[in-house]
């Protein structure tokens, strides 16, 4: 059985970190130069701030995925709040076609209950998730380019 | 949270898991709730520790407000001291059903609304003995997973459910306390 839960950030600390060197592997950029080091104080402290939405996945208690989002008034648009997905992840094994469709269903529902009005996702092109994302009714809306400009001189 | 309210967290309840596991025949002497035809909790176990009197016709007990204590009231004095430490932290006056419910691994409660006169004359509370990630405690649409040793308000006046896909028992200990 593999279900969706909203959970606490901060709680769920340690378990994330778990899963963010696969994570890493299968979906950065640029792995050779870019090392993994996230900024944890900055997640525990917009976490503290009631700002960041975790949605996990679980099979029997294990965790099988997540979604990481931050929440608040868009910058360019204080009347609306906003999510704005930071990151999302679901082992291999569970990529049977509904674990994605389980995890989002619930960032919206929870969004929804926290009075979000528009959000934003997306996803590497060398690992491309936009089919679930249009069976999710969502609307492609922009596209990022990146470009290494190497290490300063 | 409109549906669920933290009471209290850091309750020891070692003690209880303790006297639960030297006790392990206290489990399903009373198996009226978890087996009646129309039963949500078919999935899961009891313990009954103040509980109706069962009549004749056992459909009566849903709009029975008074209970009586039943074997594991009176073997296991910890569970008393508790409970009564919690009736005076949510500042109750009469006690309702107190019952230990356990749902194993894999197993679940469906959604449903809590009918009758004690559902209307009490309110409920669950303290978490035993709860690990993956457990879904579902009340009007929110989601809470309970830590071990938390006292939660819960709104049993609106559809629940529970889900347990963690990989050990979610036992708690069901409170109806009439508030003050």
């Amino acid at each position: 059985m593999l279900t969706a839960h909203v959970e606490n950030y901060t709680e769920r600390f340690e378990e994330l970190k778990s899963l963010y060197p696969a994570h890493w592997e299968e979906l950065a950029l640029n792995k050779k130069y870019v090392p993994l080091s996230p900024q944890y104080n900055v997640y525990l402290a917009r976490d503290a701030a009631g700002e960041v939405l975790l949605v996990t996945l679980r099979s029997s208690g294990k965790l099988a995925g997540y979604f990481i989002g931050f929440v608040g008034p868009a910058l360019h648009y204080s009347t609306c709040l906003t999510l704005t997905m930071d990151i999302f992840y679901v082992r291999p094994e569970f990529r049977n076609g509904s674990a994605g469709l389980k995890l989002f269903r619930a960032v919206e529902s929870e969004a929804r209950r926290r009075g979000v009005q528009r959000m934003f996702v997306g996803s590497k092109v060398h690992k491309d998730a936009s089919s679930l994302f249009q069976r999710l009714g969502y609307e492609p809306v922009e596209t990022f380019f990146s470009l290494w400009l190497g290490e300063p001189d | 949270m409109r549906h669920f309210q933290k009471i209290a967290e850091g309750i020891d309840v070692v003690p209880i898991l303790n006297a639960l596991a030297v006790h392990s025949d206290l489990w399903n002497e009373n198996t009226l709730r978890t087996t009646h035809e129309l039963s949500p909790h078919q999935q899961t176990d009891d313990i009954w520790c103040l509980f109706n009197a069962i009549p004749n016709d056992p459909s009566e007990v849903i709009d029975d407000c008074e209970v009586i204590p039943y074997r594991a009231w009176k073997e296991i004095p910890t569970l008393r001291t508790l409970v009564l430490d919690l009736m005076r932290r949510v500042e109750g006056i009469r006690l309702g059903r107190v019952l230990i419910s356990r749902v194993p691994p894999g197993a679940q409660i469906p959604e449903h609304v809590d009918q009758g006169a004690p559902a209307d004359y009490y309110v409920r509370y669950h303290l978490a003995l035993k709860s690990e990630p993956g457990v879904i405690n579902r009340s009007g649409g929110e989601d809470v997973c309970y830590g071990m040793g938390e006292l939660w308000w819960f709104d049993n006046r609106v559809p629940h459910s529970v889900i347990n896909n963690s990989a050990d028992d979610r036992i708690t200990l069901v409170m109806d306390v009439r508030p003050c």
